[in-house]
């Protein structure tokens, strides 16, 4: 009987492989891979993909901000107040429904803001600058209180002297008349900024509110977005380091960055360590929640079946925190592929028909090489009626339409056929 | 409290059991480089196709083909158990 059961069970398995074999090979083989193989190449054919530049995106907690007061009109010098410089998010609206977030430094301490001295905050400061490739900085920035402020941005040198100011801006903020969130986008080259020598050259940010002013202040910044435009070695040092990490995080020891990972056999004996701490707290929990039933019998009954309010949202975001931290590459696959299909579907050729010739371009012993531009070969005539092809593209294009349409119906016939009938060509 | 217990349970030993796991984010200037070449691919792929054949046409009839094809595997596939019934006598 047993003997039995196990070629049965054997039997429907293979059964059922062979039937998911079936298909999966059928749908592979007929009708996925070569179309997408089609459209891959297509597109690969006219696209020389740009990966020379490598981008650093930074929030302003990434960098240590100093405050610091500027001596009154009487001579009295000011202080640093760069130990008390705090962070917040904020959710600002301007103009009136459009919402940006920023990251907002403030002092807490309020002797920063004393009228009489002006208030310098330097919020960024980037090193290890190279001579020749040309950098872009971009961010966008907003005060929520009412001062006027100048934004600098701007290369230091090694005696912290000004040597290049990349821009600067001033503005007011006033009731009915909002500053309202600005952008800064520089680009810049130190070399074509007369910089002879990349030695203790930095890269800075600051804030400047005049004396005049005791307001407490809160200046927020978006994300900061750092490119090496001409930065070659950015993408490939990413994969490199991304990898060391993936092998370090199995094996153990610190990777190319530096960050040492515990490995695969640590973490199991963690794991399980774990498990033995979550099994210890679950029954402290069950002996608290005895206790707490003797003092309050009701509440003790309905907190029994009704978990308390937002637990469940704590927990989606608990998961969700983990499967980022834990899961990383495989959990933004979902993402990507949503991204992808969404891009499929939103794409709108028909704007402005045309085809793009790569431009020919390389780097060789330092020196860029542009063999051809970039050439767009336009099809706009498509859509100008002067054009004497105008109306022989349009027939074409509404008899593909019905060949199209046709097809599709022979499709569905054939597809009716094979599925209820047994087979069939729909002929 | 036995809600929330289980489910704390059920979470604490998702977690711990895969905590060993570490697997790094794509860092974000590779999976821009990427997104960007993709977008490209298809931008370019789609002018090229609209050159020749209505694209906006063909995505439709196209999703309405795949929609069809999943469905006819899951006709199979309900086929396929329903005939392991004896009962339902379907040969």
């Amino acid at each position: 009987m047993r003997y039995k059961r196990s070629r049965l069970a054997r039997s429907w398995l293979r059964s059922f492989l062979s039937f998911v074999f079936s298909k999966c090979g059928r749908c592979i083989s007929r009708k996925i891979i070569p179309f997408c193989l089609c459209f891959v190449v297509l597109g690969l054919s006219l696209t020389v993909p740009s990966f020379a530049a490598s981008e650093t995106i930074y929030t302003i907690r990434d960098f240590d901000v100093q405050a610091f007061q500027v001596g009154n009109v009487n001579g009295q010098a000011g202080q640093d107040y760069s130990s008390t410089v705090a962070f917040e998010d904020v959710h600002y609206q301007y103009p009136a429904g459009v919402y940006t977030d920023l990251v907002a430094i403030y002092n807490t301490n309020p002797a920063f803001y004393t009228q009489g001295y002006g208030k310098n905050e330097v919020c960024i400061s980037l090193a290890n600058l190279s001579l020749e490739d040309e950098y872009n900085l971009q961010f966008f920035y907003s005060i929520m209180s009412e001062t006027t402020y100048t934004i600098n941005v701007g290369l230091l040198n090694s005696s912290d002297e000004q040597i290049a100011d990349l821009y600067n801006a001033e503005y007011t903020y006033q009731t009915g008349n909002r500053a309202g969130v600005h952008e800064c986008n520089v680009n810049f080259t130190l070399k074509n900024l007369g910089v002879n020598s990349n030695q203790g050259i930095k890269l800075m940010i600051w804030i400047i509110v005049p004396s005049g002013f005791s307001i407490q202040f809160h200046f927020g910044f978006s994300d900061i977005v750092f490119t090496n435009l001409d930065d070659d070695s950015g993408l490939l040092e990413s994969i490199l380091n991304w990898l060391s990490r993936i092998y370090h995080s199995i094996a153990g020891g610190t990777d190319r960055e530096g960050v040492n990972h515990t490995g695969i056999v640590q973490g199991i004996v963690n794991a399980l360590t774990n498990v033995k701490n979550a099994i210890v707290n679950a029954i402290d929990g069950i002996e608290q929640w005895f206790i707490d039933l003797k003092d309050n019998i009701v509440d003790g009954l309905k907190s029994l079946f009704i978990p308390r309010d937002g637990y469940f949202a704590e927990k989606k975001t608990q998961l969700e925190t983990f499967a980022t931290e834990h899961f990383g590459a495989l959990y933004q696959g979902p993402d990507v592929m949503i991204d992808l299909i969404r891009k499929l579907l939103t794409v709108d050729p028909s704007s402005n028909p045309g085809i793009t010739m790569p431009a020919i371009e390389f780097d060789f012993q330092g020196q860029h090489y542009t063999l051809t531009e970039a050439i767009h070969y336009s099809f706009s005539w498509v859509n100008d009626s002067l054009h004497p092809l105008y109306y022989f593209y349009h027939i074409y294009r509404g008899f593909v339409t019905v060949i199209l349409f046709v097809g599709f119906g022979n499709y569905l016939v054939k597809k009716y056929r094979d599925v209820f009938e047994g087979g069939g060509d729909g002929e | 409290m036995i809600v929330e217990t289980i489910m704390n349970a059920l979470i604490s030993l998702f977690t711990t059991l895969l905590n060993f796991v570490n697997i790094p984010q794509i860092p974000a200037n590779i999976l821009t480089a990427v997104n960007d070449t993709i977008d490209l691919i298809i931008d370019r792929s789609a002018e090229m196709i609209d050159l020749v054949l209505p694209y906006n046409i063909a995505v439709v009839l196209l999703g309405i083909v795949i929609a069809i094809e999943l469905g006819v595997h899951i006709y199979h596939f309900i086929l396929w158990v329903l005939k392991k019934i004896p009962m339902v006598g379907i040969e």
